[in-house]
């Protein structure tokens, strides 16, 4: 195998520095001349016609420099959906509210002050006129027959429907030996990153504004930016800072966004706004709740014949990524099992409700919990070992799956069998004393989504520029966002190793939509695979320009070179050569020009293809991540609490590039996905957040945690960077349905309703009559 | 109205003029201009503003600026010596314990005040040390490993 210098090593991230020294600024650390500070007045109903905001009270208020309402920005909605051909009303909400409010805590006006107190009093001094009309807060009661619509283009207020049938699903049923039908219920949860949204902007006398903001996605908020301003994309420059986590959330252009650039032009000051922790909890992106119906029919020997998918989700307010998570709630089940025939229909209703859009593990995870649970009772039933059952169904690498999706390599079976090894399976399933049991469940998910729907024509789907500098270091310029994933330490590592130079030798300049390439962003676990792979394109070119200048020096042929510890040298002899910064130097002296290369990455022409969401039939990615969680678990059936004590989880990233960053996101993407399965929810009264605080939201603290062990599984995928896929999103999907079946090995009780708290796992145990 | 107080932080004496209202983190953070020390609550919940004052980990969200006259007060700028890392900072880097490095600054803060305090913990210790410092990253795996590392 071949030996990697900079890749597939446990280095220390670019930026660690920088972030244990309090150094590294965020949006919300910076502070420029004169700088005003904004704040945002919010619905106090949860659906009303506005009929007057007087403003007048406010404006008088000392200290009070601006104040900006829904008349001061454009009619062209926002939304993450946004390119042909994607319906009009995909993009259905407006920064500034226009005549409408839809939910508790939905944007009206936005105030500019000389400091946060006066703009708070400012807030207090803004009177709304409201026509209060019916809110629904349930899918049931938006879709009531006599509930009037929440948007005017919604009948029944159902926001998008997807569906799909591929094969023939009633034959299907028809040729199964068992079929099995259930009900689940999974809640709203929040990305409750640490860092709150935070935005700071800049407008000169010229006309351009410049905003640093705390986001995933930078050049989608120039769009938006622009668009809600009525100004050329040209004269909006968004930068993303180091951010604090997003996990989804910030690849929405929240209000703060756009307002702050909105009173920055009101008044020619810098304007800063920080979403409080409440903000971020009543009026930011959410996980969709769903409800399901759904469907599977297995002959005998357990292979699956059939499904039928139906999804209710509560949408919120608006649309956010809505026709996106639809589509990938029901594309996202073909796998890591070939699925017979298959039907999926989706449908999102509108609700008074803040909206729902995409949380790491996006449209995953809700699925996820379903099937691999189901896969457990049909296994049952069948008299079958979990395992076998997933072995027989497993898709394998070469294959072409229903959905189109292309399996260039598969490392499921391999993370299955390492993860039950680690669990210790065949000595603990079924065998366990009673309250104690083990469960697994296995998953897979896209490495990037192949397709923007967002823009018509983007250049490409990711780019990184490279800058040799004479001292033999490298500068990397990426629009990708490292949002605390490690993603700019894993592309300098690619074009490290590329060029033969140690990772100190790498600087990135990321994430500026005016200094660095355009990019789609971090979303979709896509910066590994796309951004990875433009980095490794950039970093060959880099280094066959230096090849020609080292060979004229060397008086070899370029095609003998090889680049390795920073000097470049003829193949088999390492005394004849040069060292990198001096081959710079010679490039110079040789061709009079500074020396650079870009990198593209596009999707391979069997992916992506026609941008249809109600086809269900289009590869969207790439290449795709595997793997299985194996979980132990401890019920008190006296006090229904479960104790999860162990989960191995085994990941089939394709390659690590970083073994330390991937263990990082398997443990911390797990955390997140503990805490939906175990005692996140985000509740609401009539419209109200009853968790406005981490006080109220619990998530997992350290104490809470259980022992995690993290596998690596190496499958080398031919499409990805030295074999590289995500290690993201997919290393959370597995967790809560592997830990709902290890609850159900040790008391017996199927849990189908999220989260699983000690009160219904009484209310299952005294239903069960195993109430000992 | 404003009145001025002295504070002592990293060693360094501050005057400055505040309103009595303000916390110990408005203060550092807009008045003296140590954006070390993050907010993410605002309510004692996260512990993203821990400092130290009189060598106990308090949450600067929580503290008035007026009651830490007087007293040595530590915030994550004053740990590094010309440059130099700490050994839990070190480690914190080598042991991949950061990620969007958020709530670094007060888990680092909080873990400097378990380790002066009781330089051998269990790992049931340390966990009880943070416990108080949220991450939504790391999964805390990483971090615990850091600070159990550098105890040895």
């Amino acid at each position: 195998m071949e030996q990697y210098s900079v890749i597939n090593k446990r280095l220390p991230r670019l930026d660690s520095i920088s972030k244990v020294t309090g150094d590294a600024k965020y949006a919300g650390d910076l502070t420029l001349p004169g700088m005003l500070y904004g704040k945002i007045l919010r619905s106090t109903v949860p659906h009303a016609r506005i009929l007057n905001i007087d403003t007048s009270k406010a404006e008088k208020l000392k200290g009070v420099r601006a104040i900006a309402t829904g008349k001061d920005i454009t009619d062209i909605p926002h939304g993450f959906i946004r390119a042909e051909p994607a319906p009009p009303f995909l993009r259905d909400k407006f920064s500034l509210a226009k005549e409408k409010v839809r939910f508790i805590g939905d944007e009206i006006a936005a105030v500019a002050a000389v400091d946060e107190d006066t703009a708070m009093e400012a807030l207090d001094l803004i009177k709304v006129d409201y026509e209060e009309l019916p809110a629904y807060f349930s899918i049931q009661e938006s879709m009531a027959p006599d509930a009037i619509r929440i948007h005017d283009h919604a009948e029944s207020n159902v926001s998008v429907v997807i569906s799909f049938h591929l094969g023939d699903v009633e034959k299907g049923f028809a040729g199964s030996d068992l079929i099995l039908e259930d009900n689940y219920t999974t809640q709203f949860i929040l990305a409750s990153y640490i860092e709150p949204h935070a935005a700071v902007a800049n407008f000169s006398p010229s006309g351009d504004v410049t905003l640093w903001l705390s986001t995933q996605t930078p050049f989608y908020d120039r769009t938006n930016i622009a668009e809600t301003l009525g100004i050329p994309e040209s004269k909006v420059r968004v930068i993303k800072p180091p951010v604090g986590g997003g996990f989804g959330a910030k690849t929405e252009t929240h209000t703060l966004f756009t307002a702050s650039a909105v009173l920055s032009r009101k008044t020619g000051k810098p304007v800063k706004i920080i979403y409080t922790r409440e903000e971020e909890f009543t009026s930011t992106a959410h996980r969709h709740g769903v409800s399901v119906n759904h469907k599977i029919g297995v002959k005998k020997d357990g292979t699956i014949m059939a499904v039928d998918s139906k999804f209710f989700a509560d949408g919120g307010a608006y649309n956010s990524h809505s026709a996106i998570s639809m589509f990938i709630m029901g594309c996202l089940q073909n796998g890591p099992y070939t699925m017979g025939n298959f039907k999926y229909e989706g449908i999102r209703v509108y609700t008074n409700k803040p909206f729902s859009g995409g949380v790491r593990g996006h449209g995953a995870i809700q699925p996820r919990f379903v099937i691999e649970t189901m896969m457990d009772s049909i296994a049952e039933k069948l008299d079958m070992d979990p395992i076998e059952i997933r072995k027989i169904n497993a898709v394998k690498a070469g294959q072409t799956t229903i959905s189109k999706f292309k399996i260039r390599s598969c490392g499921h079976v391999e993370a299955l069998d390492k993860a039950v090894a680690e669990i210790d399976w065949k000595n603990k399933w079924k065998k366990l004393p009673d309250g104690k049991g083990v469960g697994l469940a296995s998953m897979f998910f896209a490495s990037g989504a192949a397709f923007s729907f967002f823009y018509d024509n983007p250049p490409s789907f990711s780019c990184v520029n490279l800058a040799a500098d004479s001292d033999g270091k490298f500068t990397l310029f990426t629009g990708t966002s490292d949002i605390g994933q490690g993603s700019d330490t894993t592309l300098a590592q690619i074009a490290a190793e590329e060029l033969g130079v140690g990772l100190d030798k790498m600087t990135v300049v990321a994430a500026d939509t005016t200094t660095t390439p355009m990019d789609l962003g971090s979303y979709s676990s896509r910066v590994t695979v796309f951004g990875g792979s433009a980095a490794k394109t950039a970093a060959y070119r880099m280094k066959m320009k230096l090849f020609e200048a080292a060979a004229n020096v060397l008086e070899a042929n370029k095609n003998d070179l090889e680049a390795k510890n920073e000097r470049i040298y003829v193949k088999g002899s390492p005394e004849k050569g040069i060292s990198i910064a001096d081959t710079v130097i010679a490039y110079y002296k040789q061709k009079k020009e500074h020396l650079t290369s870009t990198g593209d990455y596009n999707p391979p022409a069997d992916v992506g293809g026609e941008m249809r969401l109600d086809l269900g039939e289009v590869n969207i990615s790439p290449t795709f991540s595997f793997g299985t969680h194996a979980t132990e678990v401890e019920v008190d059936k006296e006090t229904g609490v479960v104790k999860v004590k162990k989960i191995a989880a085994a990941h089939d990233c394709g390659f690590a590039i970083n073994p330390m960053a991937v263990e990082g996101q398997i443990e911390g993407s797990i955390q997140m996905t503990f805490g939906q399965g175990m005692m996140e929810d985000y509740r609401m009264e009539k419209g109200w957040s009853m968790t406005n605080s981490f006080l109220d939201y619990k998530m997992p603290a350290p104490e809470d945690m259980p022992y995690i062990k993290p596998i690596i599984v190496e499958s080398i995928d031919s499409e990805g960077p030295f074999g590289a896929k995500e290690a993201s999103e997919g290393t959370n999907v597995a967790t809560i349905p592997s830990i709902a079946n290890a609850i159900y090995d040790a008391v017996g009780i199927k849990m189908k309703d999220l989260p699983i708290t000690p009160e219904k796992i009484l209310r299952a145990l005294e239903k069960k009559g195993g109430k000992e | 109205m404003k009145q001025v107080i002295e504070l002592k932080v990293n060693g360094e004496s501050y005057e400055t003029a505040i309103d009595p209202h303000r916390t110990l983190l408005e203060v550092l953070r807009d008045n003296l201009g140590l954006t070390g020390s993050k907010e993410g609550c605002d309510l004692g919940a996260c512990g993203a503003c821990t400092v130290i004052v009189d060598g106990k980990a308090v949450l600067g969200c929580l503290t008035l600026a007026m009651d830490a006259q007087g007293k040595e007060i530590t915030t994550i700028e004053g740990l590094a010596k010309e440059g130099k890392l700490t050994l839990l900072q070190q480690n914190f880097v080598d042991y991949g314990a950061i990620q969007c490095g958020y709530c670094t600054p007060g888990m680092i803060m909080s873990s400097k005040a378990l380790l002066d305090e009781n330089p051998k913990p269990t790992e049931a210790e340390i966990k009880k040390g943070i416990s108080g410092n949220l991450c939504r990253c790391t999964g805390y795996t990483k971090i615990v490993e850091a600070i159990a590392v550098t105890a040895k």
